[in-house]
C-alpha cells in the first residue's frame, strides 16, 4: 500500500487512466486538505488553549493541594488521637517507675544507714569485749556484760523495727490481695444467695399454685357446706315439717325465714318488735359485736397485713382489721353491719331453737326478751317504745312466762321512768353485762359468720360458683351425705298429708268443673232472657200499631181469639 | 460425549475400588469406547429405560427425574473426588477436570495427601475459611496456602505441652509444611504440666515471685524441632507466656528459662534466612539477652530485632551495643519497655556512632535519664544513618533537649523524633524550637506531655509541616526522575 500511496503522491495520479487510481488520488487530496486546515487551526488555537489549560490546571492543582493538605491533617490528627491513649499509658507507667525508683532509693538509703549504724555499734561492742578481758573484778565484769547485752538488744530491736516497717509496706500489697480475695468470696456468696433465693421463690410459687388449687377445692367444699347446714339441722331435728322446708325453699334469706316464722308464731306484735330491734341495736352493742368480730375472725385478715399492723396502736389496728374483715365478708354499708350484728344475736336463737324442739316459741320469746331487755334498760329514750311493744305483747300473750317477763320489764321501765337519769349510769353498766351475756359465744362466731355469708351472698354469684365447682370437683366431692339430704326431702310430705292434698286436688278439680258449667249456663240463660225481652218488645209493637184497626180481622183479635180459645 | 483421558493406572485402580463402575471401566485400558456405562447398570438408568418402554408408569414413578444421565466424565470426577483421600489424582487430569476436582474435594483430607499435590489457591482458601472465621490473606502475601500452613503450625506449637504432647504430629507435619512457611508468629507457649505446681494458693503470697525459680525445669517447646527445618523462614515472633490465663495466673506460667533461651538462640543462629526476629513479653533479662546476642552476632540476614517488653538492663544493653557495633545488618531495633539506664544508653550510643545500618531505634519506656538521653543525643551528632528514634517516657529533661537541639541542627538524616512523656519543660521546648528553625529534614517530632510550652510546640509544628512539604516534593522529584 505504501508504495501505492507514494506513487499517488508523486505521480499525476488524478490524471491517471485507471479510474480507481484517480478516485484514490482524489481521496488522498481531500485528506491532505483537511489535514492542512486542521493544522492551521491547531497552529493558532493551541496558544489560547494553553492559557486556559494553565488556568484550569492551576485551579485544579490548588484544589488538589487543598484536599491533600486536608487529608494529611486528618491523617495526622487521627493518628494523634489514637496514639494519645498509648502516650497517656506510657506517661502513667513512667510516673509509676519514677515513684518506684524513689521508693527504692529511700529504702536502700534507710538500709544503708541502718547497716552503717549497725557496724558502728558492733565495733563499739567488740571494743568493749576487748576491754572486758582486762577486767578482774567479777562485779565490774558483770556490769560490763549486762551493758553489752543491753547494747546488743537495742541493736536487735532496731533491726527488728526496720524489718517490721518493711513488712508493713509489703503487707499493704498483701492486704490488697487479701481484699481482692475477700471481695471475690463475697461476690461468690452473693451469687449463691441470689441463686438460692431464686430457687426458694420458685418453690414458693409452686406452693402457691398448689395452695391455689387447694383453695379451689376448699371453696368447692364450702359450697357443699352451703347445703350442709340444712343437712345437719335436719339430722338434728330428725324430721322437718313440710311447712318449714317449704318456707326455707321459698325464702331467700334466713332472716326472712326467721321473721316469717316469728310472725306466724308470735303474731304481728312480735314482728314489730324485731324490726325495731334490728334498727335500734345500740352503738354499744354494735361495738361489742365488732370487737368480738375483730378478735375472733383474725383468719380473714391476711397474715401480711397482720405483720404490717403490728406496730400500730390497738385502736387503729382493730380498725384496719375490721376493714379487712368487712372486705372479706363483702360488707359495704352500715345496714350490712346491722344485719351482721343481728346474726351475732340471732345465732343464739337458731342454736337454741335447734337444740330444743319442744319449747321453740318460748325460747325464742325468751331470747327476744334477752335482746330487748338491755335496750329498754340501756337507753332511756327507748323505754317508751318498749312500753308500747309490751302493750302489744299484752294484747296477745302466747304464754304465761312471756307475760311474766313482760310484766317485769314493764316494772323495770316504770322504775326507769321514775328514777330518771340518776339510775341510768348504773343501768348502763348492768346492760353492758347483759349484752355481753346475750352475745353469742366467741366459739360460735365462725358459725355465725358462715351463716351470714351464706345468707348474704348473692345467689347469682353462688350459681356461678356452683357451676364452676361442679366442673372442677365432680370427682373429689364428698357425696356421702347427699343421699340422706335428698331422702329427707322425699319424706317431707307424709302419706297422710299427701292423701289430703290429693283429695283436695280432686275435690277442687271437680268444684272447678262445676263452677265452669255454672258460668256457662249463666251466660246461656242471660242470652235467652235478652231474646225473650226483644220478642216481647216486638209483639207489643205489633199489637199497638194502627194497621190493626184498618184490618177486617186484626191480628190482635186473632190473638185474643187464640188466647181465648 | 468426551471421555476423560484417564490413564491406565488410574483406570485399573478404579477397577479395584468401585464395584458399581467395574463393568464400565473394566476394559478401559484398551478400548476407550467401551467405557460408556450401560444405562441399565445404575438404578436411575433403569428407571429411564423402563420409562421408554412403559410410558404410562413414568408419571407415577417417584424416583423418575428429568435430569439426564450424568456424563461419564462427571461420574469419574465425582468418583475421583470421593476417593481422593486414598487415591489422589490431580496432575494427570485435564485442566477442566482438575478444576472440577479441586472445587469438590473435601477440606478434611489429610495434609499428607494434599500439601504438596495441591497448589491451587482456591482449595486452600476453602480450607482456611472452613477452619478460621477471620482470614486476612493480605498478611500472607495473598497466599492462602502459606496462610494455612503457617497458622496450622502456629496453632500446634501454641498448644504444645512439653513432656505431654507427643512431638509426632509436628514431626509429621514439618516435611509437608516446611516449604510454604515464611513466617511464624507464636503468641503463647505452654509450660509443662506438673503436679507440684498445684500448690495451695496461700503459699503464693509468701513465696511471691521467687516461686518460679524454685522449679528448675519448666522449659517450653523446643524450637529446634521446627526452625531447623524451615528453609524459607524469614520472620519469627515468639512470646514465652500464656494467653488468656485469666484467674489461673501464676508467675511461673511466664518463665523464660535459661535452657529455653539457649536453645532458641541456637535455632535463631542456625536459621540463616531469618530477617525479622521478635521476642516480646518474655522476661528476657540481661543474662539471657547476652546469650541471645552472642549467638546472633554477625547473623547473615537479620534486619529487624524486637526485644520489647522485657527486662533488659544496662548489661543487656551493652551486649546489644556490641551487636550494633558492626556485628549485624540490623536496620530496625526495638527495645521498648525495658530497664535500660544511662550506662546501657551510653553503650548503645557508642555503637550508634559507628553503626551504618540501623535506621529505626525504639527506646520507649526505658529509664535512660538525662545522662542516657545526652549520650544518645551526642551519638546522633555523629551518626548519619538513623532516621527514626523514639525516646518517649524516658525521664529525660532539659539537658537532653539541649543536646537534641544541636542534633537537629547538624544531623540531616533524622526524620522522626519522639520525645513524648518526658518533662522537657518550657526551656527545653524553646531550645528544641531554636534547633528546629535551622532544620529541614525532621518531619515528625512528638512532644506530647512534655510541658514544652504551647508556643514552642506550635512553632515546631509549623517547621515540621514545612519540612513535610519539602520532603514530599523531594520524593515526587525522585519519582519523576525514576519515571
Amino acid at each position: 500500500m505504501s508504495t501505492h500511496e507514494e506513487e499517488d503522491d508523486t505521480g499525476p495520479s488524478v490524471d491517471s487512466t485507471d479510474p480507481e487510481v484517480r478516485i484514490a488520488a482524489r481521496r488522498l487530496r481531500i485528506i491532505k486538505r483537511t489535514e492542512l486546515a486542521h493544522r492551521e487551526t491547531m497552529g493558532e488555537d493551541p496558544n489560547a488553549k494553553k492559557k486556559e489549560d494553565k488556568e484550569e490546571q492551576s485551579k485544579s492543582r490548588k484544589q488538589i493541594e487543598e484536599s491533600r493538605q486536608r487529608l494529611t491533617k486528618l491523617k495526622t490528627d487521627g493518628t494523634e488521637l489514637v496514639t494519645n491513649v498509648r502516650v497517656a499509658g506510657d506517661s502513667r507507667e513512667a510516673l509509676r517507675r519514677t515513684e518506684e525508683e524513689e521508693n527504692l532509693r529511700q529504702r536502700t538509703e534507710k538500709l544503708e544507714a541502718e547497716a552503717k549504724a549497725g557496724v558502728e555499734r558492733f565495733e563499739e561492742i567488740t571494743k568493749k569485749w576487748e576491754s572486758a578481758h582486762n577486767r578482774d573484778v567479777p562485779q565490774e565484769l558483770q556490769d560490763l556484760l549486762m551493758q553489752q547485752q543491753s547494747l546488743c538488744d537495742a541493736m536487735i530491736d532496731d533491726k527488728n523495727k526496720l524489718i517490721t516497717d518493711f513488712q508493713l509496706v509489703a503487707r499493704c500489697a498483701h492486704n490488697l490481695k487479701i481484699k481482692l480475695g475477700k471481695q471475690e468470696k463475697q461476690y461468690r456468696e452473693e451469687n449463691q444467695n441470689l441463686a438460692d433465693d431464686y430457687k426458694r421463690i420458685t418453690e414458693q410459687f409452686k406452693e402457691l399454685q398448689k395452695k391455689c388449687n387447694m383453695t379451689l377445692l376448699f371453696s368447692c367444699s364450702s359450697f357443699l357446706e352451703n347445703v350442709g347446714p340444712i343437712t345437719s339441722e335436719a339430722s338434728a331435728k330428725k324430721s322437718v315439717s313440710a311447712h318449714q322446708v317449704l318456707q326455707e325453699v321459698m325464702s331467700s334469706t334466713k332472716s326472712s325465714i326467721q321473721g316469717e316464722a316469728d310472725e306466724s308464731e308470735l303474731g304481728e306484735g312480735d314482728a314489730e318488735i324485731e324490726d325495731d330491734e334490728a334498727k335500734k341495736l345500740s352503738m354499744k352493742t354494735i361495738k361489742q359485736v365488732l370487737e368480738l368480730l375483730c378478735d375472733e375472725s383474725g383468719f380473714l385478715v391476711e397474715s401480711k397485713l397482720n405483720k404490717l399492723l403490728q406496730p400500730l396502736e390497738s385502736d387503729e389496728r382493730s380498725l384496719m382489721k375490721l376493714d379487712a374483715i368487712f372486705a372479706a365478708l363483702g360488707i359495704e354499708t352500715e345496714e350490712d353491719i346491722h344485719k351482721l350484728a343481728t346474726y351475732f344475736l340471732q345465732f343464739k336463737q337458731v342454736q337454741t331453737k335447734s337444740a330444743d324442739k319442744a319449747g321453740e316459741v318460748e325460747d325464742e320469746l325468751a331470747l327476744q326478751e334477752g335482746t330487748l331487755k338491755p335496750e329498754s334498760r340501756g337507753e332511756g329514750t327507748l323505754v317508751k317504745t318498749t312500753g308500747t311493744v309490751t302493750e302489744g305483747l299484752d294484747q296477745k300473750p302466747p304464754t304465761k312466762e312471756v307475760e311474766g317477763d313482760i310484766d317485769e320489764r314493764e316494772a323495770d321501765a316504770e322504775v326507769a321512768k321514775v328514777t330518771g337519769e340518776e339510775e341510768e349510769v348504773a343501768s348502763v353498766a348492768s346492760s353492758l353485762k347483759s349484752i355481753a351475756d346475750s352475745l353469742i359465744h366467741p366459739n360460735d362466731v365462725l358459725k355465725a359468720l358462715t351463716d351470714f355469708v351464706q345468707d348474704h351472698h348473692y345467689p347469682s354469684k353462688d350459681k356461678g360458683k356452683y357451676q364452676t365447682f361442679k366442673i372442677i370437683s365432680g370427682v373429689e366431692r364428698d357425696d356421702s351425705e347427699d343421699e340422706a339430704y335428698w331422702k329427707k326431702y322425699a319424706s317431707v310430705l307424709t302419706s297422710k298429708d299427701e292423701k289430703v292434698w290429693s283429695a283436695l286436688l280432686t275435690g277442687f278439680d271437680k268444684y272447678s268443673e262445676v263452677l265452669n258449667n255454672r258460668s256457662k249456663l249463666i251466660s246461656e240463660t242471660d242470652a235467652l232472657r235478652q231474646q225473650n225481652a226483644e220478642l216481647r218488645m216486638l209483639l207489643h209493637q205489633y199489637i199497638n200499631s194502627k194497621v190493626n184497626n184498618e184490618l177486617e180481622i186484626p191480628p190482635t183479635r186473632v190473638l185474643n181469639l187464640e188466647f181465648n180459645g | 460425549m468426551t471421555e476423560p483421558p484417564l490413564t491406565d493406572s488410574q483406570a485399573s485402580e478404579e477397577k479395584k475400588d468401585d464395584a458399581d463402575e467395574k463393568g464400565s471401566v473394566k476394559s478401559s485400558g484398551s478400548h476407550k469406547d467401551k467405557r460408556i456405562p450401560s444405562p441399565a447398570l445404575s438404578t436411575k438408568d433403569d428407571a429411564a429405560a423402563d420409562a421408554r418402554n412403559m410410558r404410562r408408569i413414568i408419571a407415577e414413578d417417584p424416583d423418575w427425574s428429568l435430569a439426564t444421565v450424568p456424563l461419564l466424565s462427571e461420574l469419574c470426577v465425582s468418583h475421583i473426588v470421593a476417593e481422593f483421600e486414598n487415591h489422589p489424582k490431580l496432575d494427570e487430569l485435564l485442566p477442566k477436570y482438575k478444576t472440577k476436582v479441586l472445587e469438590k474435594i473435601s477440606t478434611e483430607i489429610p495434609l499428607k495427601v494434599v500439601s504438596h499435590l495441591v497448589s491451587d489457591e482456591g482449595y486452600w482458601k476453602r480450607r482456611c475459611k472452613a477452619r478460621w472465621e477471620i482470614c486476612d490473606v493480605s498478611k500472607y502475601d495473598a497466599s492462602w496456602k502459606r496462610m494455612f500452613f503457617e497458622r496450622h503450625l502456629e496453632n500446634i506449637i501454641e498448644h504444645f505441652v512439653p513432656e505431654t504432647t507427643q512431638p509426632n504430629e509436628i514431626e509429621e507435619l514439618m516435611p509437608l509444611a516446611a516449604p510454604y512457611i515464611q513466617k511464624l508468629e507464636i503468641k503463647q507457649l505452654l509450660p509443662p504440666v506438673k503436679e507440684e505446681q498445684m500448690r495451695p494458693l496461700d503459699d503464693m503470697s509468701d513465696t511471691g515471685s521467687e516461686s518460679g525459680d524454685n522449679l528448675p525445669s519448666i522449659d517450653h517447646f523446643e524450637f529446634s524441632l521446627v526452625l531447623d527445618r524451615l528453609p524459607h523462614l524469614q520472620e519469627f515472633h515468639v512470646t514465652y507466656g500464656v494467653r488468656d490465663c485469666g484467674m489461673n495466673f501464676e508467675w511461673n506460667l511466664f518463665q523464660f528459662t535459661n535452657r529455653d533461651c539457649l536453645l532458641l538462640s541456637k535455632c535463631v543462629k542456625k536459621c540463616s534466612t531469618l530477617k525479622v526476629f521478635k521476642l516480646h513479653k518474655s522476661k528476657v533479662d540481661d543474662d539471657k539477652v547476652r546469650v541471645l546476642v552472642s549467638h546472633i552476632l554477625d547473623h547473615p540476614s537479620l534486619e529487624e530485632l524486637d526485644l520489647g517488653h522485657n527486662m533488659i538492663g544496662d548489661h543487656g544493653a551493652r551486649a546489644i551495643g556490641k551487636l550494633l557495633n558492626n556485628h549485624s545488618k540490623l536496620v530496625k531495633l526495638n527495645l521498648c519497655n525495658n530497664k535500660i539506664r544511662a550506662n546501657g544508653a551510653g553503650a548503645i550510643g557508642h555503637a550508634l556512632t559507628k553503626n551504618t545500618t540501623l535506621k529505626f531505634l525504639n527506646l520507649r519506656l526505658n529509664r535512660l535519664g538525662d545522662d542516657g538521653g545526652q549520650a544518645i543525643g551526642r551519638a546522633l551528632l555523629k551518626n548519619s544513618t538513623l532516621e527514626e528514634i523514639n525516646m518517649g517516657s524516658n525521664d529525660v529533661t532539659e539537658p537532653t533537649a539541649a543536646v537534641l537541639s544541636q542534633v537537629v541542627v547538624q544531623n540531616s538524616t533524622l526524620k522522626i523524633i519522639n520525645l513524648s512523656c518526658n518533662r522537657l519543660g518550657p526551656d527545653g521546648g524553646k531550645q528544641l524550637q531554636e534547633g528546629m528553625e535551622e532544620n529541614s529534614t525532621v518531619i515528625e517530632m512528638d512532644l506530647r506531655l512534655t510541658e514544652s510550652g504551647q508556643e514552642s510546640e506550635y512553632c515546631i509544628n509549623q517547621i515540621l509541616k514545612k519540612n513535610q512539604e519539602r520532603e514530599r516534593e523531594l520524593r515526587l522529584g525522585d519519582d519523576m526522575k525514576q519515571g
